[in-house]
């Protein structure tokens, strides 16, 4: 009996059971999709855009164009409905009134709506009387505010305050007299008093009172300055931007302490209530360039923007070029630097980096250590640079095209050697360089994954096995290696992140090119490229200004000339004040040196005398 | 639709661009590249191919010095390069000939030197050399020489010695040309034009192979004469060493074959002429004290000047040499630093160079009757139309020519000593 138990259970482990009906979590359908599919029951395929599958002989033209539109119709529908959808959730929960109310229970019941509090215990009410009569209260956000600055200088003057006059109200004396906040207003309207205390001021709502008062207490955690991580500099200053838009802000004023700068604060992303900041020389830069920019940011209807990265995805020309038209910058010194040129900076809150426009390509390949050292040394960084990207971008397409069309140009005894080194190898030249390359790609990206604990291993993977084994396995010949390792260090060497990312992608592409159809590829790919670059550009201004169109030389394009002979700003973004500096702009060098310049002013000063 | 089509369409022009570039890419090493070109008279049939191409072994070679699977008593692989012969009917089907034998392909994309037979020059290298003119891998600027002897054993002696690179050997042995001016250096595309000309005659470099037993024991029984004159025929140099093979003096050419050749010391003067001649050490017997030597290095100050014109009907030029010397020895220490006799010992120097200039251009003259020197250009100048000079025919009246040399030497300086004191003790 036993034996045939153990039986039925091993036959058991064969044979198909019903599985049990467990319950597992799904997210159900918005009553707005259920209703959709109601609308397109039977047509979902075409809504979708799949075809189904029909026999050749039924088909005809005619029912194909007709199904086509129909397909067309159906999705211009539902882009309809998803629109309406965003915007309908875009409010969440919406408050009635837009006014903020004279009755005190109503401005709460206000907050409270608004805000969700039964849910949300983020938003603190804070209730209590003013001059032992006056009902009145404080919203909110925990986290977001200086609490000393709520309890000693709001909580504690108001319900220190024993006068109390009837009939008036009261808040116009609480601004002037009692709140010891630096920053108060006025705000009647419901929407920007919500908003006031999203990012993280302090509202005060009295009895009888129409409008509540906003206090300046933003206190939230931020990380402080440091030194920036993606754009070091030997010499030149530290200081990097963080994620908070008003440091950011100050820092860049930091440098430019001029009454003329700036700053306009424009509001983006609707679900997140983002800010950003667009800073720019008034009277020095070129108005259009401003007004563009606002206009361009103004005009952004999307519910979520994190920072300058997605921001400048939103304003960018050309999405499709694979040369970034946008600079973006840690260093509140080289936004300072393009600020003064005349151009225009905008700096979103969430993620230290600036925004530069108008560039131009010669620009993406300056640093602010080029203009700190001096200027021999600055154009050879510039000429260094300029070499590190010819090397990221052809050197593996060139050898690729050498190795299999041109090996009449490689010197014989390098010939002989990368025969030698090639001989073990069973890959063709162009798998090699492919296999090397995104072998690279993954090192460079799982070193960014790494956990910054176990972040060694990654050397060892990528110099030790990578590097030697693969060369000891015969997977890859040693000169390609070498090709490998300076494209990296070429790419690195380009100061701007985009630019490399570009130049990785152009690299590949010059790799097809060049397994294809050798240097003629390459020549055409260089050829397609400029094409493709001249044809863009950044905020109006050509990618390739200066070479074309021709413009004026501001002496800081290529080769770095002196400092003092920087006379003018950049010509391609047209600013209103063109001259940086006089011709002589080292007027001493015209002056005698000081021990005779006292002489002569004596003497001069004798003269004068005479003369009366 | 039409956009999907019309993408399509662009999709497969591009392809079509892209892999019709494909046919003709080769891997490195899919590819032999034969650095050295031999070409010997067939024995069976027309003409005896020889390449010299380096193996891609990891090691520089020498395992294959034991083996040896030649046709000739000679290796036929040496030290990371491999020697093939084959015997065909032209130059280029026996580059495909090998194909039957070696595993890759044979390229002459990074040829080096042509090694041309002393036999099969002195029969007429026309018929091998155009084929290589035309023939795209071949470059122009290959260097040529005529080997005594045959090409084949001359490469097979062809050795990297000092190096693993057989391709830098051959290139900076050609490159002594310049540092010595015993041999020129000739390249395919000068030869090549120099044949199709009126106006000139071709040569090449001349090289051999030397048994290394040219270093006589004892014949002058320890009092052997000064001979100043290196006048050596390649295979003749006295000297051993490791290296058989040897460049030494100039092969001569006219209409395409080879008459005759200049020895090393000859090859010097004649390239001073032809303005070749980069620097050199030419020894002098000291008059003053016989037996011993005065040894100047010489270099060219000027490039020289050749005057052409006709006197009578009958072409006479002349040539002007500018030449600059460093005193490089005194054996006999005699003050020649001094102001007097510098200038004697330039006088001297000038008398030198200058009646070995003119036995020079007596030998090709008269015994070769070979415009190697290419004076027909200068001459040229003379006749309105092209036609007129080749009915003129200069090639064959470039012996009735009167060739005048002039030298003029200016010792400059004197090396690390200002004056030659005489040695204590010595000459007693």
């Amino acid at each position: 009996m036993a034996e045939k138990n153990r039986l039925k259970s091993l036959f058991a482990l064969l044979t198909y059971k019903k599985p049990k009906n467990i319950e597992t979590f799904y997210i159900p359908e918005t009553e707005e999709e259920t209703k959709r599919a109601q609308e397109i029951k039977g047509m979902e395929h075409k809504a979708r855009g799949i075809k189904k599958p029909r026999l050749v002989s039924e088909m005809s033209k005619k029912r194909e164009r007709g199904l086509e539109k129909d397909r067309e119709t159906y999705r211009f529908k539902y882009k309809e409905k998803s629109k309406d959808g965003a915007s309908k959730g875009r409010s969440g929960n919406s408050v009635v009134d837009k006014q903020v109310s004279v009755n005190i229970d109503e401005n709460m019941g206000l907050v409270k709506k608004a805000f969700n509090s039964e849910n949300n215990k983020d938003i603190i009410i804070r209730e209590f009387t003013v001059g032992g009569q006056l009902r009145a209260f404080i919203a909110y956000m925990d986290g977001m505010v200086d609490r000393t600055t709520i309890n000693d200088f709001i909580i504690k003057p108001l319900l220190a305050k024993k006068e109390y006059h009837e009939g008036e109200c009261s808040l116009d004396k609480v601004i002037q007299q009692v709140l010891q906040t630096n920053q108060a207003n006025k705000i009647t309207d419901t929407e920007e008093m919500i908003y006031e205390i999203l990012v993280g001021n302090t509202c005060l709502f009295i009895e009888g009172c129409n409008y509540c008062i906003s206090s300046e207490t933003k206190g939230f955690e931020k990380r402080s300055v440091s030194t920036p991580q993606t754009e070091g500099v030997v010499r030149g200053s530290q200081e990097g931007f963080t994620e908070n838009l008003r440091t950011n802000v100050t820092l860049v004023r930091k440098i430019i302490k001029n009454k003329d700068l700036s700053t306009e604060f424009l509001k983006i992303g609707a679900r997140n209530n983002n800010q950003c900041a667009v800073m720019y020389i008034d009277g020095l830069i070129n108005p259009a360039i401003v007004a563009e920019v606002k206009r361009r940011i103004t005009s952004l209807k999307t519910d979520f923007i994190a920072g300058s990265g997605i921001l400048e995805q939103f304003i960018e020309e050309n999405p499709w070029s694979i040369i970034p038209t946008i600079i973006s910058t840690e260093r509140p010194d080289k936004a300072a630097s393009h600020l003064i040129e005349g151009k225009a900076v905008i700096i979103a809150d969430g993620t230290p980096f600036a925004l530069i426009v108008p560039v131009s390509l010669t620009t993406m390949f300056h640093t602010p250590e080029d203009t700190t050292l001096r200027w021999q040394y600055g154009t050879l960084l510039r000429f260094i640079r300029i070499f590190a990207v010819f090397i990221a971008i052809f050197i593996p397409g060139l050898y690729v095209a050498l190795t299999n069309f041109h090996r009449e140009m490689i010197p014989t005894d390098l010939l002989i050697a990368i025969a030698k080194a090639r001989e073990n190898v069973p890959f063709p030249t162009i798998l090699e360089v492919m296999l090397m390359e995104v072998s690279f790609e993954l090192i460079r990206e799982a070193g960014i994954r790494i956990p910054g604990i176990i972040g060694n291993t990654i050397g060892i993977i990528g110099a030790l096995i990578l590097g030697q084994a693969a060369v000891q396995a015969n997977l890859v010949s040693p000169v390609l290696i070498i090709i490998v390792a300076i494209t990296g260090l070429g790419n690195f060497a380009i100061p701007d992140f985009s630019v490399a990312f570009a130049a990785r992608i152009m690299r590949l592409i010059y790799i097809v090119l060049g397994a294809f159809l050798g240097f003629y590829g390459i020549s055409l790919g260089i050829v397609v490229f400029t094409v493709m670059l001249a044809c863009t550009k950044s905020f109006g201004v050509p990618m390739l200004n200066y070479f074309a169109p021709k413009l004026r030389n501001s002496n800081d394009i290529i080769i770095r000339r002196p400092v003092w002979m920087q006379e003018l700003r950049p010509d391609n973004i047209n600013p209103l004040d063109i001259t940086r500096q006089p011709e002589i702009s080292r007027k001493w060098v015209k002056e005698p040196p000081a021990e005779n310049m006292r002489e002569d002013s004596e003497e001069a000063g004798e003269d004068d005398r005479k003369n009366e | 639709m039409a956009k999907k089509v019309s993408l399509l369409l662009v999709f497969c022009l591009g392809l079509l661009i892209n892999l019709t570039g494909c046919y003709d890419a080769a891997e490195v090493d899919d590819e032999v590249y034969a650095l050295v070109l031999g070409i010997d008279k067939g024995i069976n049939n027309k003409v005896r191919v020889t390449i010299q191409y380096p193996t891609y072994k990891s090691s520089g070679g020498g395992g294959g010095e034991s083996k040896s699977g030649g046709r000739m008593e000679a290796k036929n692989e040496t030290q990371g390069s491999i020697i093939d012969t084959i015997e065909a009917p032209s130059i280029l089907e026996a580059l495909d000939m090998y194909g039957m034998s070696t595993s890759r392909r044979v390229s002459l994309m990074h040829m080096k030197n042509i090694i041309i037979s002393e036999e099969l020059a002195k029969e007429g290298v026309q018929a091998y050399v155009s084929p290589l003119a035309r023939y795209r891998e071949a470059r122009g600027v290959v260097n040529i020489s005529v080997a005594r002897g045959t090409a084949q054993k001359f490469i097979q002696e062809n050795k990297s010695n000092i190096g693993e690179s057989l391709a830098k050997d051959l290139e900076l042995m050609t490159v002594q040309s310049d540092n010595t001016s015993f041999f020129p250096r000739v390249t395919f595309y000068d030869f090549y034009n120099s044949l199709l000309s009126t106006y000139e005659q071709g040569y090449t470099a001349y090289a051999g192979l030397n048994e290394l037993g040219n270093l006589p024991e004892d014949k002058y029984a320890g009092k052997a004469p000064l001979m100043v004159d290196n006048a050596f025929k390649p295979g003749e140099i006295p000297r051993s060493g490791v290296a058989k093979r040897e460049y030494a003096g100039t092969a001569v050419f006219r209409d395409g074959k080879m008459v005759g050749s200049l020895n090393s010391e000859e090859t010097r003067y004649f390239m001073m002429i032809v303005g070749k001649f980069t620097k050199g050490i030419i020894d002098m017997e000291d008059r003053e004290s016989p037996g011993k030597v005065i040894s100047l290095n010489f270099r060219p100050s000027r490039k020289p000047v050749v005057r052409a014109y006709f006197k009578k009907g009958r072409p006479i030029i002349s040539i002007k040499l500018e030449m600059e010397a460093d005193i490089g020895a005194v054996q006999s220490r005699v003050n020649y630093e001094d102001k007097d006799q510098v200038k004697k010992l330039s006088t001297r120097a000038e008398d030198y160079l200058e009646r070995r200039a003119v036995q020079v251009i007596g030998k090709v003259q008269q015994q070769y009757n070979s415009d190697i020197f290419g004076f027909g250009q200068k001459l040229a100048g003379y006749f309105p139309t092209i036609q007129e000079w080749e009915k003129y025919d200069w090639l064959s009246h470039f012996k009735e020519a009167g060739i005048n040399v002039k030298v003029n030497v200016s010792i400059r300086r004197t090396g690390l000593m200002l004056k030659s004191a005489r040695i204590t003790g010595y000459e007693k």
